[in-house]
């Protein structure tokens, strides 16, 4: 290959520059970024193994108080569920009234820049929001449902007034597979672009996104769909690979 | 039976942080029937018979996956992960009568299920993305089990699930027991497989039908 694609996956030459550091640095790069120092990584984790975990009212109304400690910049009446996982806090803006459900996972990696939660969104339990690149950014309004993965290496924007349903996942990322003689999964991730979703999208359960793609706004998926690429807005897209069945008035 | 008292497993079971990641490392070797150095094991992973799970050097799962080791009678182990492997957050491995092998370096992402009456094999380095499902499928065409008469048959007549080196299965694609996919392989996301793919194919759809071969 000539070009080198603009994200690369730890392959084992990664792998082993990366294991001469120490597995504390790496786990401190991992847990509280780059830039972080073991001040931070000392707050981070008792922030994650007290308060974190801890169930009802209580749980709630300390990691309200102690989260911004942290560096999360979090907005009033805010709703944060139990055993949630915050990698890289200080990135992390959640917007108010937002409702973030038990067991979210809120991983922004060393490589990311921010995550943006804004307000009113609900995040469903177990939701898994992997900023692996660039910005994530969920609009006002919005409504995730559980056991979601939203994600991708070059940024990921969902609209305002969205829904999204079970299990909907955003892959954000592919694999070269030009080398037969390399493992795919040791080759590099690619991806196509940012994942842009508009506003008020109707996305149905298990539908899945790959990489790249945008959606217009007021555009509806269908449960159990493929979206390889752009959905034009107003439509109505159903089906593996996904194609406009209609438009939406 | 295990020597670990109930309330300790529950324990480091929840145990969050930096602290559980590295008692669990510690302890879980004495539950499981075999388990390598540097091993990293989320919160919340179910081990269930966890004397017939075997796991590798750095083998990485997720929060939230489960090990069922079933009722596998040994001597061997039922669930045997590779060195280097991961295992992604609430995925679903679940050893049959049969075995679940994993091969080395294999990925396997987050909400996967792997649960046949027959062997699974999976060659080393093979990736397989999120949602995907090998074994059983509810609602797919009945996967016949045995009918070729080259395949041998598991400890239980089925045909054993095996996955090539280094192949990839798109996200939410689904294999159904007894299929063999060739070496290199790519599945496309959201693809049915219900027939063997040969080396280097490239297919989609439902049910998956070879596009190209893989340049």
């Amino acid at each position: 290959m000539n070009k080198t694609p603009p994200h690369n996956r730890p392959n084992l030459e990664n792998l082993q520059v990366s294991n001469r550091d120490s597995a504390l640095v790496r786990y401190r790069t991992v847990a509280v970024g780059r830039q972080g120092t073991y001040t931070a990584l000392l707050l981070f984790e008792l922030i994650t193994t007290c308060i974190l975990p801890l169930p009802g009212g209580l749980g709630r109304w300390a990691r309200n108080l102690l989260l911004p400690l942290a560096g999360v910049s979090i907005g009033n009446k805010v709703r944060i569920g139990r055993d949630c996982t915050v990698r890289n806090p200080a990135a992390i803006q959640i917007g108010d009234g937002a409702v973030i459900e038990d067991r979210v996972c809120l991983d922004v990696k060393p490589d990311a820049e921010r995550l943006i939660i804004g307000s009113d969104v609900f995040l469903g339990r177990g939701t898994i929001c992997n900023c692996a690149g660039a910005i994530l950014e969920i609009g006002d309004g919005s409504r995730i449902a559980a056991s979601c993965r939203l994600g991708s290496k070059l940024g990921l924007r969902i609209g305002r007034n969205c829904r999204i349903g079970v299990e909907a996942c955003c892959s954000g990322a592919a694999h070269a597979y030009d080398d037969r003689s390399i493992p795919i999964a040791l080759q590099p991730v690619t991806c196509k672009g940012p994942t842009v979703i508009g506003d008020n999208v109707v996305i149905g359960d298990r539908a899945t996104l790959l990489d790249g793609v945008k959606i217009g706004a007021n555009a509806h998926i269908a449960a159990d769909t493929l979206v390889i690429s752009d959905i034009p807005e107003n439509t109505t897209v159903a089906g593996v690979p996904g194609r406009i069945r209609g438009h939406a008035e | 039976m295990t020597a670990m008292p109930t309330w300790l497993y529950r324990f480091l079971r929840w145990c969050p942080g930096i602290l559980g990641l590295l008692l669990r490392q510690r302890l879980y070797p004495y539950l499981l029937g075999h388990c390598g150095r540097g091993v990293l094991i989320g919160r919340h992973v179910d081990l269930i018979n966890p004397g017939g799970i075997s796991l590798g050097d750095l083998v990485i799962v997720n929060d939230g996956a489960r090990l069922d080791a079933g009722s596998h009678p040994g001597p061997d182990t039922a669930i045997d992960v590779a060195d280097g492997a991961f295992i992604g957050a609430d995925t679903l491995l679940a050893a049959g009568p049969g075995r679940l092998i994993i091969g080395e370096g294999s990925n396997i992402g987050s909400g996967c299920t792997i649960s046949t009456a027959g062997d699974v094999v999976l060659g080393h380095h093979s990736l397989l993305a999120g949602y995907c499902t090998i074994g059983d499928i509810p609602g797919a065409p009945a996967a016949t089990a045995g009918h070729g008469p080259q395949t041998t048959a598991g400890p239980a007549g089925k045909a054993p699930v095996v996955i090539g080196p280094g192949c990839w299965l798109g996200l939410r694609s689904q294999v159904a027991a007894g299929v063999e996919i060739g070496q290199g392989a790519i599945v496309g996301a959201h693809a049915l497989v219900t027939d063997p793919i040969p080396e280097f194919a490239i297919a989609v759809g439902r049910p998956a039908t070879i596009q190209r071969m893989r340049p």
